[in-house]
């Protein structure tokens, strides 16, 4: 199994609990708590290695944070040694897209590892597909827009709805596929250091701050 | 019964109350936890503030000045104030999204938050959530939330603070009391501890444990002699011997240290009775300060023997 570490950025009430308890738990709730400082899930998926057509299992360790700006001097504290970040925007929000690439410039600047990979990722999306409805909202981030800072930032792009499930699950798929992508090469280096003692390798993918690119947990 | 027909019957005076009552567990034994707390808490603070030549009087005094009206500035809306309807709109309790109730939360934290010159952080609006619904009116409401937050606001809402107590106060403690608990969370190259001690003390343990276990540490909080600081680190440490078994497990990482304790509620399988929770917490506070190394490490030994039959093996005899 791998076990890759990622945060969710983003501004306040862009819904980041949301889509983790989405992901996890398959559930929503209309209402949902602040997040004070972070919170902690798991869950893992399943890949294709395209090479050999074998399932891989991931496993994402979340580290799901406060939005709150004023939490943002903490935010080091949480990213440190992620593997792929989770930017969220309210699709509903004009600012919030404004506020999302902020999150990318800290992360660019801070984090500065070319394999960090980022996905910037527009929720709320049921609140602005019901034309008429008297709920809806108009969409005030443009999907072009914001894919197409992503095309020109490199990273990955999708709009989703923790409140329906759309498209919630291809962000955490897209993200393991492009992580895998990424760290196969050191995989076949770490199993070979291991031997072939086994089937199945376990290993921890987060960047340790030795700058040791992997390291096995056993 | 409720806790005010207990305090009623059993005690004649506040000091007895606090003394008995709250700091020995008494009224926990009693009184049904989750009923009455409103009346407690006006009878502990407002008479505190209204008692003269007891112990608690400097303080009283001063504290009642802090709150007359003629040092109330004129009140103009935070900067944050946008940010706090927010957070108030969030909070978890059908009855507090009430827009009563809400005008009214958001009143009282921005009187607070102008009166005593502090910047709003998220947290402070769970913490005056669950007071209001103790006491569902806003003069006991703010007189209850600023006692609270006095404490709280300038050490665990400030980050250099924070961790400033955490090196000095709360891991030289946690030392003394279980090596190997500490050695586990502060092995090298762990994450830090901030990450989770930061949301067990801005909201006091509200994400942690059940609100009535929440309350009781409140009752003490509020009717405390010790400074809050030392007091939740021995609550803390209490806290963390009650999952022993699953932190100093041989195969738990760091990642699993985090997950454990960041999920606590969900982590632990037995809770230690919460009026003992803070005896025992205020315990180690009073040998803390006398700096008895070997009681504090006897008490905590036994606490592990009796609970999970667990010999904690001291190899550094420090």
């Amino acid at each position: 199994m791998l076990q890759f570490k990622l945060v969710l950025l983003g501004d306040s009430s862009v819904g980041k609990s949301s889509i983790v308890h989405r992901f996890v738990k398959d559930s929503f709730d209309e209402f949902r708590e602040s997040t004070i400082g972070a919170a902690f899930l798991s869950q893992t998926i399943k890949i294709e290695d395209k090479g050999s057509q074998q399932e891989v299992v991931i496993k994402f360790e979340i580290w799901d944070t406060a939005g709150q700006e004023r939490y943002k001097s903490l935010a080091p504290m949480y990213y440190r040694n992620a593997n792929a970040a989770l930017v969220v925007y309210d699709v509903t929000q004009q600012d919030s897209l404004a506020k999302a690439q902020g999150w990318v410039n800290e992360l660019k600047t801070k984090v500065g590892e070319d394999d960090l990979v980022i996905c910037l990722v527009g929720n709320k999306l049921d609140l602005c597909t019901e034309e008429g409805e008297s709920s809806s909202k108009p969409k005030a981030v443009e999907s072009s827009d914001a894919e197409g800072y992503a095309n020109e930032q490199g990273l990955l792009f999708h709009e989703v709805s923790a409140k329906t499930g759309e498209g919630v699950k291809q962000v955490f798929q897209s993200i393991g596929e492009k992580l895998y992508e990424f760290k196969k090469h050191e995989l076949a280096n770490s199993k070979g250091r291991q031997g072939a003692g086994g089937d199945t390798v376990n290993v921890q993918l987060q960047r340790p701050s030795t700058n040791d690119a992997t390291s096995c947990c056993g | 019964m409720d806790l005010k027909q207990v305090a009623v019957d059993r005690y004649g005076s506040r000091d007895e109350l606090v003394q008995r009552g709250v700091w020995r567990g008494e009224l926990y034994r009693y009184a049904d936890t989750d009923k009455g707390r409103g009346w407690l808490w006006k009878a502990l603070i407002a008479e505190e503030q209204a008692n003269n030549g007891n112990q608690f009087d400097k303080r009283h005094q001063m504290h009642v000045r802090r709150l007359t009206p003629p040092a109330v500035p004129k009140l103009t809306a935070p900067l944050e104030k946008p940010v706090i309807e927010l957070d108030l709109r969030r909070l978890n309790d059908a009855e507090l999204l009430q827009p009563e109730v809400q005008k009214t939360l958001l009143e009282l934290m921005i009187r607070v938050l102008t009166i005593h010159n502090w910047t709003y952080k998220q947290g402070f609006h769970e913490l005056l959530g669950t007071i209001w619904l103790q006491l569902r009116e806003p003069n006991s409401t703010m007189t209850v939330f600023e006692k609270m937050m006095e404490q709280v606001v300038p050490i665990f809402y400030n980050e250099t603070r924070l961790a400033q107590w955490e090196k000095h106060i709360f891991a030289p403690l946690l030392k003394v009391c279980s090596p190997i608990l500490h050695d586990q969370l502060y092995r090298e190259g762990n994450h830090t501890n901030l990450l989770w001690l930061l949301r067990w003390t801005r909201v006091l343990f509200l994400r942690e444990l059940p609100m009535d276990y929440v309350l009781v540490i409140w009752d003490h909080i509020l009717t405390g002699t010790y400074p809050i600081e030392t007091l939740l680190s021995g609550i803390i440490v209490v806290l963390l011997l009650n999952v022993y078994g699953e932190l100093s497990h041989p195969e738990c990482d760091d990642d699993d240290l985090v997950e454990i304790l960041l999920n606590y509620n969900e982590s632990v399988s037995s809770l230690v009775d919460s009026a003992e929770l803070c005896r025992m917490g205020s315990r180690l506070v009073e040998l803390w300060f006398l700096q008895d190394v070997n009681s504090l490490r006897m008490i905590c030994n036994t606490f592990l023997k009796l609970r999970f039959n667990v010999n904690q093996v001291d190899n550094n005899n420090s």
